[in-house]
């Protein structure tokens, strides 16, 4: 089985369509794997975890169960807008550690379930993207717009971009709007959210 | 319904019938002549021999044949239950759970040298006594001895049930002289016949002074996939059908009780072998035996045996009707309407009731755990040479099944080491005046939200110097360090650490204590040690209950709910507003005179906004510390399922989880023995401030 080890970087490799939901984050469109997808809700009261990484620092009830919350725009280091009337909640399946958890993720809009033929998804360019490449799984066109797949499992494991706390201003990924982005300082600018109080 | 495999239920009633011939032998040890043990250990020992053979594990039951056989003895008093049989019944105990578990890693050294051992126990009596029929003859209850004639006709699909009638014949031959007919009459000619299906019957002629129970336990596990018919052979009958096959027992050459009414019944030893099984008096006979199961089936206890998952399926369910039934308590108590408040109430009372049955159903007593360790202590003060007296308390208290299996290797480990360390040489022991014999005291007590497990001997104590040197060898600390006792106690539950001087083969590898301390963590638990010189050492581990619902008191800080377990908390203090703003630097309140430190749950959580007027401090207590948690407000008493964090959010220690609460939203539940801990920190840096 190596396919989920290439599927990281390649969508090439996926020999039929792939069926995705679309999402809005900010200005972008980005899709997840349908298939994950469990429900879509409605912003719901979401209680805030003291201690947790900013990303996933929430916990909502979907039916009888506490169901972590997360926020991919903390990860993508896109603008953290305040909730509107067309914020969602994508309830999906995610691996973490060989372990499966439900989870949730804010998008600030969703649009459809949709097929990708597979002639069009191409792997994410390792230069030149805002994001940090492992973080999506393909590269598509729709509509004329790029949308960008995103590895749900790597958003989760990943480490969180620098300090994305801050309440104002854009939380762009500063090292991926270089010309000449160095993956190294990617990671250097991350680290352990774990934030210890101090008593 | 997904079809459940046979050899599963057998491995689990093996494993249940195992548990209670050790327990039965461990007491036997004690009691050699309690009747009752004894029956228990031949009832167990029979069962895993039967539904062994049935089950295709001929291994097992051929050994536990001999096994059986030994027993019967005991039974029949024709032996006594000798320190030596037991032990000998103990270890090939442990060879059968192994023959069970691991059919194809067996040891067949010590397979043989156990079934020589067990034969040469077996036998020799005998060869000093004579047969026990000649033993017995010479004796004035010859009358004792029957004389039975036996139709045995198996179903022709006796082997697709797993049974092997040449077993039973070679069991019932055993039951004294014999002679055995196989009936061919139906036997079809060779291109006609089906491989797969018995066409033998046999009738056979026994002499025996078991009686007929004992000729139908042989047949008990296949009275329903064969005509079995048991007839008393009476006088003449008798006398003529032993001379016709050559049998000769001394019992019979005196003149027997006639029964009329059996004797009639009884063929005579030359028609024996032309009868046909299927007769109308075979078919009396087959309903007689076929009440056997149902006289059997008083052995098994009053249990059901039910998949941990549907358990556990049960208790979400209790779990969301806990839930929802907080919600119908909320609306139904703004309405007016007198009916649906009494609905809701009647509601809330079965809820409760359910959630407490369900509950308990998951708890199972410690005491089935610490029953095991008898037989650790027994063979380990054995082949330590060290005389050890296991004494045991609360077996009674209840634990999450999970808890208790979890606890199984750590304890074993723990009393382990408080033989093999704590313990002194009996010699070493005499010179200080102790008694010969060492104690180990095993305990289980509830204490609030806790259950504590405590390990205690009288040995000689931990050696906090040799401690600290190795633990300076190790690297562990440095050489200006000064921990207290306690603290080097502690470090014996580090990883590499070990202080026996001579590695032995039973503990002393380093490893394990600190696999002791993994899992109590993982099940969120302490280990506190004391420890005095020459007086012994105490390990207590401190685990919380772990159900999966509480009763919990819903706090509220900043727009958040919070629960703290009901149990931890001791009482609730108003937050003075004076002494609020003079306490700013220093944490600490007087209550009634002691100094309790406490901690703004505003500030560890670093919920924005202005904590209002009323700030309250819930003082909870984790063992014997205290700490005091300021909140904003306290809501009242709320009955709490426990859900756990998922992995995202397990590291935070916080919190041992979350709930959901009646409007829907989510609170998390506080971790008190974290806080406590955090609150003691917090105490001594202060006082290190001055």
């Amino acid at each position: 089985m190596s396919a989920p080890e290439k599927k990281s970087g390649t969508g090439q490799t996926q020999p039929r369509t792939l069926d995705v939901l679309t999402l809005g984050l900010g200005e972008e469109i980005f899709a997840v794997d349908a298939h994950r997808v469990h429900e879509i809700l409605d912003l719901a009261k979401v209680t805030k975890v003291p201690g947790a990484s900013p990303f996933v620092d929430g916990l909502i009830n979907v039916r009888g169960k506490v169901t972590p919350l997360a926020d991919p725009r903390l990860k993508l280091g896109l603008p953290c807008q305040p909730p509107t009337a067309d914020t969602r909640i994508i309830v999906l399946a995610v691996e973490l550690d060989g372990e499966q958890i439900t989870a949730g993720i804010l998008a600030d809009r969703v649009f459809e379930v949709t097929e990708l033929p597979a002639a069009i998804l191409e792997e994410a360019p390792r230069i030149g993207m805002r994001w940090h490449p492992d973080m999506i799984s393909a590269v598509g066109k729709r509509n004329g717009d790029f949308v960008v797949v995103l590895n749900i499992d790597r958003l989760f494991s990943l480490p969180q971009n620098g300090d994305a706390r801050s309440d104002d201003g854009p939380h762009l990924y500063a090292i991926a709007q270089e010309p000449d982005p160095n993956p190294e300082t990617y990671s250097a600018g991350s680290g352990p959210n774990a934030s210890d109080f101090i008593l | 319904m997904a079809p459940i495999d046979p050899t599963t239920i057998f491995l689990q009633e093996a494993d249940d019938l195992l548990i209670q011939l050790e327990a039965a032998l461990l007491d036997l040890e004690s009691m050699p002549n309690n009747e009752a043990l004894i029956d228990q250990a031949f009832r167990a020992l029979h069962t895993i021999k039967g539904s062994g053979a049935m089950f295709g594990f001929k291994m097992v039951a051929d050994f536990t044949h001999h096994l059986e056989t030994a027993f019967e003895q005991v039974r029949t008093k024709k032996r006594a239950a000798t320190p030596e049989l037991v032990s000998l019944t103990l270890q090939s105990m442990d060879h059968i759970r192994a023959l069970i578990n691991n059919p194809d890693d067996i040891d067949q050294q010590h397979h043989q040298s156990l079934c020589l051992s067990l034969e040469k126990a077996i036998d020799a009596p005998h060869t000093a006594q004579g047969s026990p029929f000649e033993s017995n003859s010479q004796s004035d209850d010859a009358s004792d001895f029957t004389a039975w004639e036996i139709q045995f006709q198996p179903e022709p699909e006796i082997f697709s049930y797993g049974a092997n009638p040449v077993l039973l014949l070679d069991e019932l031959r055993r039951l004294g002289p014999n002679s055995v007919i196989p009936l061919t009459d139906q036997v079809p000619y060779l291109e006609e016949m089906d491989p797969t299906l018995s066409y033998l019957g046999w009738t056979i002629i026994l002499v025996t002074d078991r009686g007929r129970a004992a000729i139908e336990d042989v047949f008990i596990f296949a009275s329903d996939e064969a005509g079995i018919a048991i007839t008393e052979l009476t006088g003449e009958e008798a006398k003529s059908a032993l001379q016709t096959h050559g049998l000769s027992v001394p019992a019979f050459d005196s003149p027997h009780d006639v029964e009329p009414a059996t004797a009639t019944d009884t063929l005579a030893s030359s028609e024996v072998s032309t009868t046909e099984p299927d007769s109308a008096e075979d078919n009396d006979s087959i309903q007689a035996t076929s009440d056997r199961p149902a006289t059997a089936s008083h052995r098994a206890e009053a249990h059901v045996r039910v998949p941990a998952h549907r358990l556990d399926a049960l208790m979400d369910l209790a779990g969301e009707l806990v839930i929802a039934e907080a919600r119908l308590n909320q609306l139904s108590a703004q309405s007016k309407d007198m009916t649906l408040r009494n609905i809701g109430e009647d509601i809330e009372r079965l809820t409760s009731d359910l959630r407490d049955i369900t509950m308990t159903m998951r708890l199972t007593p410690i005491g089935t755990l610490f029953n095991r360790f008898r037989r650790v202590v027994r063979d380990l003060s054995k082949s330590l040479g060290k005389p050890v007296s296991l004494t045991l308390e609360g077996e009674e208290t209840e634990l999450d099944k999970t808890v208790v299996e979890a606890l199984a290797d750590p304890l074993v480990h723990l009393i382990r080491n408080a033989m093999d360390h704590g313990l002194e040489t009996p010699d070493q022991r005499a010179e200080k005046g102790k008694a010969k014999e060492g104690h180990v005291h095993l305990s289980a007590r509830h204490s609030g939200a806790n259950v504590l497990i405590t390990i205690r001997d009288d040995g000689r104590g931990m050696d906090a110097a040799a401690i600290r040197t190795k633990a300076i060898e190790r690297g562990l600390l440095n050489t200006d360090d000064t921990p207290s006792d306690q603290e080097l106690y502690a470090m014996v539950f580090h990883p590499g650490f070990s202080t026996a001087r001579e590695i032995s083969n039973v503990s002393g590898r380093g490893v394990g204590l600190d696999v002791v301390k993994q899992t109590v963590t993982g099940l969120r638990g302490r280990i506190d040690v004391t420890s005095t010189k020459d007086e012994g050492t105490a390990i207590t581990l401190r685990l919380p209950l772990t159900l999966a619902i509480i009763d919990g008191l819903l706090l509220k800080v900043g727009d958040s709910h919070y629960v703290a377990p009901l149990a931890s908390v001791e009482e609730v203090v108003d937050m003075d507003a004076q002494k609020n703003a003079a306490t700013r630097t220093r944490s600490f309140l007087n209550i009634r005179d002691a100094i309790v430190p406490f901690i703004r749950l505003r500030d560890l959580f670093g919920t924005p906004g202005d904590a209002g007027q009323f700030q309250k401090v819930v003082i909870v207590s984790f063992g014997d510390m205290r700490v005091g948690l300021v909140v904003d407000q306290v809501i009242g008493q709320h009955q709490t399922v426990i859900k756990s964090l998922t992995r995202l959010h397990s590291h935070i220690t916080h919190f041992s989880g979350a709930t959901i609460l009646g409007d829907g939203t989510v609170a998390l539940i506080l971790e008190i023995a974290h806080l406590v801990e955090a609150g003691q920190t917090l105490e001594e840096q202060q006082r290190g401030a001055g």
